[in-house]
């Protein structure tokens, strides 16, 4: 029998008891936790009939003196121990991992892979729900940070196996997020029990601010500034080069005499009439009003939407705010360049004489 | 395969969806489904079963409402269930409890056999709709109840064995029920559990967790306070008559219960007693019952009874008062016997204990005692119970002979006589016409009815005037009851006061359990006679006493076996009391002592010093650090992060530059290693080492690609 096991078998409950005489302290302080028990533990439904119908026959046998049912009382106990013992070693062992994909926009949801593996050398593991952690008060401190995690079940997990299953993550607001880990749960083997192990894996994720469509009127406005990305639509009438076709291209832009030459398809690539620029400045601007960051997060999503909607309109974009920089580029890239720096974007005080604001300027 | 995409596999199997198809239809064997339904009805079966342990059922109940399940069993499996609705569930289950109402107060008046039988029917009629995780959570609840209820109303050794099967099946069901209970939450798409999550091993666990389970168990009930309270066992149903133990015994009612094997006690004795004492007879072992002192012929009586409360003393032992006669032994010549007596529910409210009975100690309120040494409790128990006898034994034979002195008066009692014996009178003079003194003449005459008379259980009937002019002149046959009656008459002709005792002879000796099996036909009786300047004393004149117990063919090692284990069951479990925890405590702590003392023995012996304070202080110090080490190091375990090994895809990359002719050496750093190489891929990959190796980072799949087709890359390049 696996000593450590036996030995850590209690420790669950001692965690909850001492969770509980420290539960009004830490309300009333809203102080850190400093100590993180290993374990968490809470009765189901089951569980807590169990434990009252325990106590019923406890005192019917302290009352009567019968000892056999004393022995049913032991025999209840030994339930609990064995359940004890068997959820720990369920619990031992399991590692989990995630892989998230590389750009997450918040309200979107994400698929992300979890890993689960049993690193023990010989027994399975039964019925686990992973859970991605939710962060403690100390993470939610300086950027309250929301998010939704699908939970995984795993009924069986053979010793020395991984599986691998694909979960919905909702993150709800923009910014950075630092994921901690997964609690691990079990109600096995009986289902009294609720008992959680923490697996550490801890992840940052960065995630863009929601993207919405740019309404008719805005865009009609923008097109009076002379930046609508209209009259950028249609290719110039210079041939700039002749190179490699790729699927993407027109068929129409063949260039059949290089092609014939090349004895590959060639195509021909025309120069741009007019190299479009944009620039989207942000004023960041921390302003005393009541409902200043709805509007500032309202501001921070029509940035990204914009930069979005020029991006893939094929202008170079640059962005501007009182903290930050990107210079014009055009492409994807430059998109989730400047997303990050949305994704990560706090007001500030300025003494200049500016209100909150996003501005597109064309150049 | 290629031997860096090889490098490159990851054992895994991966699910989509939920999670859970992976495993689906990968073995055969026996569907979940019939696994579960079937291990249910073992647990209702474990149920049953104990209640058929109870007095209260019928087994012709058990019986009928077993083959229904059984029935049931194959409508279930053959997937023939009955739809019962909600509705119609209540009322039936409602009528059942109307039923068993009626039953409580017009036909049996006892709650435990009505709820019994209610619990049952509930449970049949639940079992015909199987159909929900509620129904068969309700199931289990129901054997339980049954188990309780079986608890509360048997003491009977199979309850262990009951018990445990039902921690085996109990282990199983639940732990499958809860699997499937989950997997029909957590998976979308409801399909029946995978087969191969109940392989053998899984069977063969749960079992071994049973067994560790039941000695979890086994434990924890020693360990579990008791009350000091005295409370005392149920009733039991089968009461043992017995004869010869009430104010009147009629001649000849000793002689049917001679045949009759049932058990009446068990008794334990402290300190074990050498083997010649084990025996029954003059100088060993009776079970002292009552004694009796007027004989009118027919019957003997108990007219000079007189009965007074014992008082408890410090020890809690109901202690016999010290003025009677037989205290007049000699201290020296006592020897205490402390009897651990188990009796049966027997008709009687007689405690036994060897002659002669100093105390009784028990969960008693209280007891009597009688001027003729025997005790009492106020009423029949009809119940099994445990009580200890402290007793004192005489060893008569030393110095008795010598012995001259006046009979007390309250001994003169003990003298009456029926009339018309004046046969018997001239007898008994003639045996001890040449003896002086009364041992000498009750020796002679124990020794002329041993020499002169038979034994037998069934003697003739004859023309005497009387049963004992029958025994002594004509028949000349006759078991105890003669023999002891003619004794004690025999005596008294000659003055010598004389009473006669019922009880048992010792029985049969259990090695296993080192106790005596007393059964009723040990039954004997014996006679006590007063001698004076010594005391009362007891006589045995009937032959065969000492061969009684052997009559019988000898009872086989298995079935003393068996009786051992329920001694052991009804001394350690069923009446396990606070004061056994409190002695086994002590033993503990008796023990521990003893070895602590024995290694300090040993180590003064080994002429190591006694340890100073400091190194006390040190001890105790050193012992707390590793104390706090281990705890932190169990708390902290899950924070330490594991130790990380060189990522696969550095070991190939280095492989691959190996072939090349590039060889790592120990003293240079990766970067200083990829640096020296110069190769932009090289570069890269170290990088993505540094941060997986050190940064706890985790690739990407598509980073595992990316790494692989830039090894490929390495590989065809040239160096």
């Amino acid at each position: 029998m696996n000593f450590r096991l036996t030995l850590a078998a209690p420790l669950p409950w001692l965690a909850s008891a001492a969770n509980l005489i420290s539960k009004k302290n830490r309300i009333r302080k809203n102080k850190i936790k400093y100590f993180v028990f290993p374990r968490t533990l809470s009765f189901t439904k089951e569980g807590r009939r169990f434990i009252a119908m325990l106590f019923i026959i406890g005192i019917a046998a302290i009352n009567t003196g019968n000892n056999l049912l004393y022995l049913v009382v032991a025999m209840m106990l030994s339930l609990i121990i064995i359940s004890g013992i068997l959820s720990e070693s369920t619990l031992r062992g399991i590692e989990v991992y995630r892989t998230l994909p590389r750009h997450i926009f918040a309200g979107m949801p994400a698929t992300a892979k979890l890993t689960a593996s049993n690193g023990k050398s010989f027994l399975p593991s039964f019925s686990l729900i992973i859970e991605e952690t939710l962060p403690s008060l100390r993470f939610l401190k300086g950027s309250a940070r929301e998010f939704t995690a699908e939970s995984a079940y795993i009924l069986k997990l053979p010793a020395h196996a991984s599986l691998a299953t694909i979960q919905s993550y909702t993150f709800h607001k923009r910014g950075l997020y630092k994921l901690q880990g997964f609690t691990v749960k079990t109600r096995f083997p009986f289902g009294f029990f609720l008992k959680g192990r923490r697996v550490k894996s801890s992840i940052d994720v960065l995630v863009y601010p929601r993207l919405k469509p740019i309404k008719k009127a805005r865009s009609a406005g923008l097109a009076l500034h002379g930046v609508s990305p209209s009259l950028l639509r249609g290719q110039g009438a210079h041939l700039y080069n002749i190179r490699d076709y790729t699927p993407a291209d027109d068929s129409r832009f063949i260039h059949w005499k290089s092609t014939a030459k090349a004895a590959k398809l060639m195509t021909k690539e025309f120069e741009q009439e007019k190299k479009k620029k944009v620039k989207i400045v942000f004023y960041n601007a921390l302003l005393p009003l009541p409902d200043f960051h709805d509007r500032f997060e309202g501001m921070v999503g029509e940035a990204a939407s914009l930069t979005d909607y020029y991006i893939r309109s094929g202008f170079e974009v640059g962005f501007n705010s009182l903290t930050a920089e990107v210079p014009c580029k055009s492409g994807r890239e430059q998109l989730y360049r400047i997303l990050r720096e949305l994704a990560i974007i706090e007001p500030v005080t300025s003494n200049k004489d500016i209100s909150l604001s996003v501005k597109v300027i064309g150049q | 395969m290629n031997p860096v995409r090889s490098l490159l596999f990851i054992k895994k199997a991966s699910v989509q969806g939920s999670g859970l198809s992976s495993m689906q239809e990968t073995s055969n064997g026996v569907k979940f489904s019939l696994y579960f339904i079937l291990i249910s009805y073992l647990v209702a079966g474990a149920g049953l079963l104990a209640l058929s342990l109870t007095d209260a059922i019928s087994p012709l109940f058990i019986v009928g409402m077993g083959c229904i399940v059984f029935l049931n069993l194959f409508l279930n499996i053959k997937g023939r269930t009955f739809s019962i609705s909600k509705t119609l569930w209540n009322i039936v289950a409602v009528i059942i409890l109307a039923a068993s109402l009626a039953d409580y107060f017009f036909i049996s008046p006892s709650l435990i056999e009505v709820s019994t039988r209610f619990l049952t029917i509930l449970m049949i009629v639940k079992l015909f709709d199987l159909k929900t995780n509620r129904d068969y959570a309700v199931l289990y609840v129901l054997a339980f109840f049954q188990l309780l209820a079986a608890s509360a109303s048997t003491v009977s050794l199979s309850f262990l064995f009951v018990l445990a099967l039902y921690i085996l099946t109990g282990i199983w069901a639940l732990t499958i029920f809860n699997l499937k209970r989950e997997w029909e939450e957590k998976s979308a798409i409801h399909k029946e559990i995978p087969r191969n999550i109940l392989d053998p091993f899984f069977f063969l666990a749960t079992a071994g967790l049973a067994i560790f389970s039941l000695i979890i168990t086994l434990s924890l009930f020693f360990v579990i306070p008791r009350m000091a309270v005295g409370f005392l066992p149920k009733t039991t149903a089968d009461i043992i008559k017995v004869s010869g133990f009430s104010e009147k015994v009629d001649f000849g009612e000793l002689g049917p219960i001679k045949l009759d094997p049932t058990i009446v006690m068990r008794v334990g004795l402290q300190p074990p007693l050498p083997p010649p004492l084990l025996k029954g007879g003059l100088g060993g072992l009776y079970f002292r019952g009552v004694a009796f002192d007027t004989y009118n012929g027919t019957q003997w009586q108990q007219t000079i009874k007189k009965l007074a409360f014992l008082q408890k003393n410090q020890d809690g032992v109901f202690a016999y008062p010290t003025r009677y006669d037989w205290e007049q032994t000699a201290l020296s010549e006592r020897q205490v016997i402390k009897q651990v007596i188990l009796l049966e529910p027997i008709e009687t409210n007689v405690l036994f204990a060897t002659s002669f009975g100093t105390g009784i100690a028990g969960n008693f309120r209280n007891i009597t005692a009688d001027n003729m040494g025997s005790f009492y409790l106020p009423a029949p128990l009809y119940s099994r119970i445990e009580y200890t006898a402290y007793s004192v034994m005489q060893s008569p034979l030393k110095g008795l002979q010598r012995q001259q002195g006046s009979i007390k008066n309250s001994a003169l009692q003990y003298l009456q006589l029926p009339i018309g014996y004046e046969e018997v009178a001239l007898l008994a003079r003639d045996i001890t016409i040449s003896k002086k003194t009364a041992f000498e003449k009750a020796a002679a005459i124990e020794e002329y009815l041993k020499k002169n008379y038979r034994y037998t259980l069934t003697p003739r009937k004859s023309a005497g005037k009387n049963p004992i002019e029958d025994f002594l002149f004509y028949t000349k046959e006759g078991y105890c009851e003669q023999y002891a009656t003619a004794f004690a008459i025999l005596l008294r002709v000659v003055g010598i006061p004389t009473r006669l005792v019922t009880g048992f002879l010792p029985g049969e000796w259990n090695s296993f359990g080192n106790y005596f099996i007393v059964r009723q036909k040990d039954a004997h009786s014996w006679v006590e006679a007063f001698m004076p300047g010594f005391g009362w004393t007891t006589f045995d004149p009937t032959p065969s006493a000492e061969a009684a117990g052997a009559a019988a063919p000898a009872t086989s090692r298995v079935t003393l076996y068996i009786d051992s284990m329920r001694w052991r069951w009804n001394r350690y479990i069923v009446n396990y009391s606070f004061s056994d925890q409190a002695t086994l405590a002590r033993s503990v702590e008796d023990k521990t002592r003893s070895l602590l003392l024995n290694l300090k023995w040993q180590s003064i012996r080994k002429g190591i010093a006694k340890p100073k304070k400091e190194t006390i202080f040190l001890g105790v110090i050193v012992v707390a650090i590793i104390l706090t080490t281990v705890t932190v190091s169990i708390l902290r375990q899950e924070a330490k992060p594991k130790s990380v090994k060189t990522p696969f895809f550095y070991k190939a990359l280095l492989k691959v530059l190996a072939k090349k002719g590039k060889i790592k050496q120990t003293q240079e750093t990766p970067l200083e290693f990829a640096n020296a190489i110069a190769l932009p891929e090289v570069e890269a990959i170290t990088k993505i080492y540094y941060d997986v190796r050190f940064g706890g980072y985790k690739l990407t799949d598509r980073e595992q690609h990316n790494i692989l087709i830039q090894l490929i890359d390495i590989k065809k390049r040239q160096i």
